[in-house]
């Protein structure tokens, strides 16, 4: 199977929900190193999550890679359409171990042919929970990333599509991330329900407030979160950002 | 022709076959990876047209703008009196007034772009991007599939103008670093682009983030397992007033000051790029005679009604993509309130801009404002990126449009 049928498999031309996945994981034609196969096979072993069916629900799955996949795969089992969000590349020296992602998409195509999912399937989507994590280092190739608002259809295209829930399935917490945090606000704000499940604690899913998260529609938004991303970093690739409103160093 | 007649035309739309072609070989072939934003496809499914003469006539303004930027932006780098009035943040006013001693940043390959509307007084520009331009995926490669199927010709490949300034600059074989910032993958996908094409040519290219050019003597270099050694040119793609903030990270300061290693672009191109540049035009001795015709009366917020006079509109100094932009009927009302409070609260940081009346291009049913954005590349007419709006701003929700000749 070449990229392109790769990527036709996970985001079919067609299928509603296919417009916004991802394509930068399906483009690199590098070959994937032995040992990612590890990571994704150690996913599948692991103990699964099969949602319970749900109407009119959309999911979002942000879960560390390959368990992300894995579980992806079980939703397509039970008619949700995976629609891949990881927004990096690959590379060496990579932060975010992208390679384990890409075996995994590989590996899990049959898996999501056999599915035979029809056009109208509502959207899982489908998130790398460890996107920022690690921190950049002299010779690493800094490829962490963040979610948008903008990577995300609008409350108003879910409700137009009869999808008025929103469950969000992490592992060891409840709150949303902070990127994310952006996207489930905007949504709640709209009308659509949030609920959570932590797979590592959570009996049930159960409905969420999001709380408004720092910077919630400012000014300059995306490139704040560009230099936050590298704010956080280990020899300070970073700081304050140089905006009118974040006053020192500026003036 | 009447101002009001446009010069601008635009092809029927694409069948849904042709494209959804379309954008999977601009996704896989020509590696744009972000083509959707939000609900919206960012590639326009038809192209606007255009007669050679008028693209002689944008390619003869362009050039004409790039003369007189960069001869502004020598005398501003020894003006270092007027940087304050540009917006600039203190660290780089403070590292390019070392300029003096140092000496500037070397310059090699300028690449600029200056967007151009159609408008009922004619052609006007509503900035220049004089840092970081992109656009090249599209103004090249989208561009150029749009002109096969359309059996229309491209103006001219910016890309490959590029590639031919680093040959002129370095020669071919040389090293060249493409230096982004590698997390966010809308840049990335620009850089990898530009060192698929240097590539061809015979450069030896490397990704890198800032931090990972190292410099000795005012010469750069790289030491990553994946490009190491001297660089012969570094072609930039992050920000200039950003990079103040890779602090003890690595000597930004040699992008602006000192280098040897050329730089496509020195950082001091902020100092054009600034949306306040005009604000020191009565101080320099340079003139301007195409600025001064093309570019809206632009004045300090402080000196103009703008909270009464909707004819206004507000500009952050080093606003990009059209983001932040205040056209209080067009922006939403709490977007509006937070541009006006941020302006009313740092006016140094903002410009008031008269808004010009753009011609709309009736296609299908819809009215679109185009914009069309004219490289200059080492001083020549380079090529059109092409963005069109559904209403009257461009920014992150535009969608990008091939501009091809009719004839």
């Amino acid at each position: 199977m070449n990229r392109l049928e790769l990527f036709d498999t996970w985001a079919p031309e067609g299928a509603p929900w296919s417009l916004w996945a991802k394509p930068v994981l399906f483009v690199d034609d590098s070959p994937v190193p032995a040992w990612s196969s590890q990571d994704w096979q150690t996913a599948r072993a692991s103990a699964r999550w099969t949602p319970a069916a749900m109407a009119e629900t959309v999911l979002v799955l942000d879960l560390p890679g390959p368990r992300a996949l894995v579980v992806a795969l079980e939703c397509a089992t039970r008619g949700w359409r995976p629609v891949p969000l990881f927004n990096s590349c690959r590379g060496p020296g990579a932060l975010v171990d992208n390679d384990s992602i890409f075996f995994g998409l590989t590996e899990g195509a049959p898996l999501l042919r056999e599915a035979s999912l029809p056009e109208s399937a509502p959207p899982a989507f489908v998130l790398d929970s460890r996107r920022v994590d690690g921190a950049p280092a002299p010779g690493r190739f800094d490829n962490r990333w963040v979610v948008f608002p903008q990577d995300f259809p609008s409350a108003t295209r879910l409700l137009a599509s009869d999808l008025r829930r929103v469950l969000l399935v992490q592992d060891g917490r409840r709150e949303p991330r902070a990127d994310l945090a952006h996207v489930l606000l905007r949504w709640q704000r709209a009308g659509l329900e949030i609920l959570a499940l932590d797979l590592a604690g959570d009996a049930s899913p159960a409905p969420i407030a999001v709380t408004e998260p720092s910077r919630f529609r400012a000014l300059g938004y995306r490139a704040l979160v560009a230099l936050g991303l590298r704010k956080s970093s280990a020899g300070g690739f970073g700081g304050l950002i140089p905006t009118p409103h974040a006053g020192g160093g500026f003036a | 022709m009447a101002a009001t007649e446009s010069p601008l035309g635009a092809t029927a739309r694409f069948t849904r076959a042709e494209f959804a072609e379309l954008r999977r070989r601009t996704v896989f072939e020509l590696g744009k990876w972000d083509p959707q934003y939000e609900d919206a496809c960012v590639l326009a499914d038809f192209a606007v047209t255009l007669e050679p003469a008028t693209w002689r006539e944008l390619a003869t303004l362009a050039e004409r703008l790039g003369r007189e930027t960069l001869a502004a932006e020598r005398e501003l780098l020894a003006r270092p009196e007027l940087h304050a009035r540009l917006g600039l943040p203190r660290a780089l006013r403070s590292c390019l007034r070392e300029s003096g001693t140092r000496g500037a940043a070397c310059g090699a390959a300028r690449v600029m772009r200056f967007d151009f509307h159609w408008t009922r007084a004619g052609w006007r520009i509503s900035e220049v991007n004089s840092d970081v331009p992109g656009g090249f995926i599209e103004a090249s490669g989208f561009s150029r599939l749009v002109a096969e199927l359309s059996c229309l010709r491209l103006v001219a490949d910016p890309t490959q103008a590029l590639v031919e300034a680093v040959v002129r600059a370095v020669g071919v074989g040389a090293r060249v670093a493409l230096v982004h910032a590698t997390a966010y993958t809308d840049d990335r996908q620009v850089m990898v682009h530009l060192a698929r094409a240097l590539g061809e040519r015979g450069f030896a290219t490397g990704l890198l983030d800032p931090t990972q050019v190292l410099w000795h003597d005012d010469n750069a270099s790289a030491a990553t397992s994946w490009f190491s050694g001297p660089i012969d040119l570094l072609l930039r793609f992050f920000p200039a007033e950003w990079l103040p903030n890779t602090r003890g990270a690595c000597d930004w300061r040699s992008s602006f000051v000192g280098s040897r290693t050329p730089i496509s672009n020195p950082g001091a191109a902020i100092l054009v790029q600034s949306k306040r540049f005009p604000l020191v035009w009565e101080a320099l001795s340079v003139e301007l005679p195409t600025w001064r015709a093309l570019l809206p009366e632009t004045r300090s917020p402080r000196d103009v009604d703008w909270r009464g006079d909707d004819s206004w509109i507000l500009k952050p100094a080093l606003g990009r993509v059209g983001e932040d932009i205040g056209l209080r009927s067009v922006v939403e009302a709490r977007e509006w309130k937070g541009i006006a409070r941020s302006a009313r609260w740092w006016p140094a940081h903002w410009v008031a801009q008269r808004r010009f009346e753009a011609v709309a291009l009736e296609h299908h049913g819809e009215t679109l404002y185009p914009c069309l954005g004219v490289y200059v590349i080492d001083g020549e007419a380079a090529g059109i990126y092409g963005r069109v709006a559904r209403r009257p701003l461009i920014d992150s929700r535009s969608r990008d449009v091939p501009v091809l000749l009719r004839s």
